[in-house]
């Protein structure tokens, strides 16, 4: 009996203790070790650090001269070294100190080994972790990122730079105890790796992924099938009342003069395969179509010191931790302060004593398509100008946690990999050709000569070496100069190439070498006294050479321009303003067409508040308005009335969606349109009105599911205005939900300035003003400088973000200089 | 004949007298019997386990040996080895499985929720705040705090219980 009671409860301890240490899946859904997870003396509790702690010294294996880094009221350290690689291994440092977690996270997700972390796990209907590894490894991601290490290991000063960089962060991850993890290897039951140039390499493909990968060849392959003759009019690839990145009218260097460079023409085929109804994994693992961005300079004839000043919003997903580490990089020969990327070197967005410069996303379309012609039943020879050619073949292992390897063999063709390899459907034999999988990705030098840059020549030097992702760069420098230079390798390409699927089988349907970087399009010191640019074409006809794509910003850089040609005596103030700008072109040039067409007469009780309200409006997303919700779902149904073409189809067939920007223009431009006809309805033909008469109809019954969500949302005060409805919200980089900050109360929209969605927006703002004496920044971004959700710095600058507020930042020359804002000090110190 | 039945005892008498003597004798047999009892119980209870102040003190031992190996166990090595010290703690002061229980859970408990609470303090409460977002805010964070010695003081006080039916097992066998 007694032996009996003591095995059980031995048993039960035992199998309690293993159970809490052992993290579950309980109908299919991820239980941490619980044990492990509560332990306050290794658990989450041991992340809750005290909220006055201060980061200590450290004794730096691998260092050459000690470093000091003076921290700030807001946790920004301003980093002082006697040399470059000093200061990139402490950057390092400072970045796995703060954002271990992050850099890891993003880098594994690139490199296709989430479900080495994560398990085989859905992230949604029909698509597994292991899926996206998959897809990742196939588009040559790994292939492509063990090229750039290659091109940084023949670079000497680069590498040298890469190599104290990882040993600063891996002075950190090396000696890190597993008790203070980022809580979210706590939660997820995985571990740091140590910090390498490969990974490095696939963080710098990551926001090549994120923003030189908008390609829509399927989508407008089946398009130009669906339309036949129609597609151009629907889909044209320039309008007249566009004003690109460099202004009409700015001369460019022919091509005849530039040795190498050829001309467009126009001998490209389309492949003649349809794609329609093709299934894919890859629609919604896409880049977001709205990454964009905003940046502008006014030069000393139009602001009110007469000091340039710049002003840059990147826009991208917005996430917790942010994207960006805030931070100033000070060496003999170098004083750069601005937004660094957690996992890479240098400053990316910032200013110097003499310069400042920011980025906002090119566009082109650098991602192609061919379909393949196989010769053999197995899939391994290809059609290619006459002859059989073998593809290669490449072993990808995919390590998936709790089940084992998956291996995945990738055959790349001439183009590229095959991303899809189907035998069941003939037209889904694809290689991809992307541009960053070529060419060197993150350009560490070029990066390191902006953060050195005295000039507008250092500047452009800099980005000789650039290639992706292509980024409109605009300048500021103290003696007054601005300027905008697109830094990028652009591929040469024939009329239309690359729009569509092409046929693989043939080598004319290659890129034609590259367009020679001092043709990149550029303009300095304008009359009109301001550059700007907001993704929209970078140039007009005049260029010589062929570029695409279907996301081309149609407003937000007309909104930029024509506020900036009417602004004289500009300050910072009215610039900060400027960032927050609301206003809509597009509810502007759309709405009172639409209210024109509108019966009124036929208007019930209860639609017309809605149409007053429209009829009042003044076109700006704010927050507290109602109108632009109107606006939105009214133009939401209308859209879908006009386009039934394509949207009474299902969602797999994968048909180009036209742009609202052209649904406007055929709008105001010709109503006798056959698209406005609904095709169900054969007997008779609708037209504009008919449309916006049924569609305000439909857009005033839809409103009381609109309220119903607003109060399941806000149940408290569930009122009918843009920011309830637009809801946004920062989620955390891996979802781990209460991680994220949620229920934002902002204005602003896609199109508008302040380009603030539902998880999308302005994730930095800056406003630089180039004084003789020091340079001013204003600054902010949504997040905080720690990536430890138990810290006041996770997101410590959210509620600034949302306000439109900004913080000037303390730019410092020495590392002894008094600063009443400056709260601590961390020596590094070199070990003897 | 009257008088000296008078002054004398008769026989009956006598034997009647000490018929009660005997009975009385007969009673303090028993109670010595029963004080006997009574002794020999105390013996009983002494060899098998302690007085009540005994008993305290034994599980003041183990609450105090537990918190000190304790600590010192969860500083050098991982949280399960709460679950070594529990039981050989339990095996050590050798009282009853169900005091064992008690008095393993008891000193878990309050190491657990005690630190627990002492870090989310100088935290100002950011990361439990955080935590129980991520379980959907069900739990208050004073709640996380209870949860949290709960889970250590369960292991811990299953795994001194097992220690002394461990040492039960033995002594019964010697």
């Amino acid at each position: 009996m007694k032996l009996t009671k003591l095995l059980l409860s031995f048993l039960a301890t035992i199998a309690l203790t293993w159970f809490l240490n052992t993290p579950q899946n309980i109908k299919g859904a991820p239980i941490p070790a619980l044990g492990s997870l509560f332990s306050p003396f290794q658990g989450f509790w041991h992340n809750a650090k005290p909220l006055d702690e201060i980061p200590g010294n450290q004794q730096a294996q691998g260092l050459k001269s000690n470093v000091k880094v003076v921290y700030d009221d807001r946790m920004v350290p301003h980093v002082f070294a006697e040399n470059i690689e000093d200061a990139f291994f402490v950057q390092g440092n400072l970045h796995a100190q703060n954002r271990l977690w992050e850099m890891d996270f993003i880098t594994r997700a690139a490199g296709g080994r989430l479900s080495e972390i994560l398990g085989d796990r859905p992230i949604r209907v029909g698509l597994s972790t292991v899926d996206v590894d998959k897809l990742q490894r196939r588009r040559g991601i790994t292939l492509g990122a063990e090229k750039t290490v290659q091109e940084w290991q023949g670079e000497p000063e680069t590498w040298a730079m890469v190599n104290a960089y990882c040993m600063g962060a891996n002075s950190f991850i090396g000696n890190l105890d597993p008790r203070d993890y980022p809580i979210e290897y706590k939660i997820l039951g995985a571990k740091p790796e140590l910090w390498t140039p490969m990974r490095m390499s696939l963080l710098a493909a990551y926001m090549a992924m994120d923003l030189a990968l908008a390609e829509n060849d399927v989508q407008a392959t089946n398009a130009k099938i669906l339309f036949g003759n129609d597609f151009n009019f629907i889909y044209p690839e320039s309008f007249p009342e566009q004003q690109p990145v460099v202004p009409s009218g700015t001369s460019f260097k022919s091509a005849s003069s530039v040795k190498g460079a050829t001309s467009a023409v126009s001998d490209n085929k389309t492949s003649p395969l349809s794609m329609i109804g093709f299934p894919s994994l890859y629609d919604d693992l896409k880049p977001d179509e709205g990454n964009g961005s905003n940046n502008w300079v006014v030069g000393p004839s139009k602001t009110k010191n007469k000091n340039p000043i710049l002003c840059g919003d990147p826009h991208l997903g917005l996430k917790m931790p942010s994207i960006w580490y805030e931070m100033q990089i000070s060496t003999p020969d170098m004083n750069a302060y601005g937004v660094s990327i957690p996992g890479l070197p240098a400053i990316i967005i910032g200013f110097n004593d003499d310069i400042a410069w920011t980025q906002t996303n090119v566009g082109h379309d650098v991602a192609d398509w061919y379909a393949m012609k196989w010769t053999n039943p197995s899939r391994t020879e290809y059609m290619y100008d006459g002859t059989t050619k073998k593809v290669e073949l490449r072993v990808e292992d995919i390590i998936v946690k709790g089940v084992g390897t998956i291996k995945d063999t990738v055959k790349y063709s001439v183009w590229g990999p095959l991303v899809y390899d189907n035998d069941t459907m003939p037209a889904a034999n694809m290689a991809f050709h992307w541009l960053a999988n070529d060419v060197l990705k993150s350009s560490i030098k070029s990066f390191v000569m902006l953060n050195r840059a005295k000039n507008y020549d250092d500047c452009a030097k800099a980005l000789e070496g650039y290639n992706v992702p292509a980024q409109n760069f605009a300048f500021a420098c103290k003696n007054g100069d601005i300027a905008l230079r697109l830094g990028g390798i652009f591929p040469i390409k024939a009329k239309e190439q690359g729009r569509f699927v092409q046929d693989g089988s043939s080598s004319s349907n290659a890129w034609k070498g590259f367009v020679p970087k001092d043709m990149n399009p550029a303009y300095k010191n304008p009359a009109r006294g301001f550059v700007a640019s907001a993704n929209q074409h970078s140039t007009d006809g005049s260029y010589p050479y062929y570029y695409n794509s279907e996301n081309f910003e149609a407003y937000r850089g007309r909104i930029v321009n024509n506020l900036l040609s009417k602004m004289n005596d500009i300050t910072v103030d009215s610039m900060k303003k400027m960032q927050g700008n609301n206003f809509s072109l597009m509810a502007q040039e759309a709405l009172p067409t639409m209210l024109k067409l509108l019966d009124t007469t036929a208007l019930t009780a209860e639609m017309k508040p809605l149409f007053d309200a429209l009829k009042n409006w003044d076109y700006n997303y704010d927050a507290d308005k109602v109108a632009p919700i109107y606006f939105e779902e009214w133009f939401k149904v209308f859209y879908r009335e006009v386009w039934d073409e394509i949207l009474t189809r299902p969602e797999k067939d994968r048909i180009l969606k036209p742009t609202s920007w052209r649904t406007v223009a055929i709008l105001r431009g010709d109503t006798n349109n056959k698209f406005f006809d609904i095709q169900a309805t054969k007997d008779k033909k609708e037209t504009p009105k008919d449309l916006l008469n049924s569609s305000f109809k439909a857009m005033a019954a839809e409103l009381a599911k609109v309220q119903a969500e607003i109060k399941a949302k806000y149940p408290d005060k569930p009122t009918m205005i843009w920011t309830h409805y637009k809801d946004t919200e920062i989620p955390h980089i891996a979802n781990i939900p209460g991680f994220g900050r949620t229920h934002i109360a902002n204005g602003g929209y896609a199109k508008s300035i302040n380009a603030v969605k539902k998880n999308h927006g302005p994730s930095w703002r800056m406003i630089v003003e180039l004084t003789p004496d020091r340079p001013h920044a204003y600054v902010v971004y949504p997040g905080g400088q720690s990536g430890n959700p138990g810290s006041k710095n996770y997101d410590q600058f959210v509620d600034t973000w949302t306000k439109g507020e900004y913080y000037e930042a303390i730019f410092m020359r020495k590392a002894d200089e008094k600063h009443a804002n400056l709260t601590s000090v961390q020596e590094f110190f070199t070990v003897q | 004949m009257a008088d000296k039945s008078k002054n004398k005892m008769s026989f009956d008498d006598i034997q009647n007298q000490m018929g009660s003597l005997k009975n009385i004798d007969g009673e303090f047999g028993e109670i010595k019997e029963k004080v006997l009892d009574v002794d020999a119980h105390t013996t009983k209870i002494k060899e098998a386990g302690k007085t009540i102040k005994e008993q305290i003190m034994s599980s003041f031992f183990g609450v105090a040996s537990i918190a000190f190996l304790g600590i010192l166990a969860q500083i050098l090595f991982p949280w399960w080895t709460i679950a070594i010290v529990g039981f050989w703690v339990g095996y050590w002061v050798a009282d009853s499985p169900a005091r064992s229980f008690g008095y393993g859970f008891l000193s878990m408990f309050l190491i657990w929720s005690i630190y627990a609470a002492y870090q989310s303090a100088v935290n100002g409460g950011l990361m439990v705040n955080t935590i129980s977002g991520m379980l959907g805010g069900q739990l208050s964070g004073t709640q996380l705090i209870f949860a949290t010695g709960t889970l250590g003081g369960f292991v811990t006080g299953l795994a001194t219980s097992s220690g002394a039916l461990l040492r039960q097992y033995f002594n019964k066998e010697a």
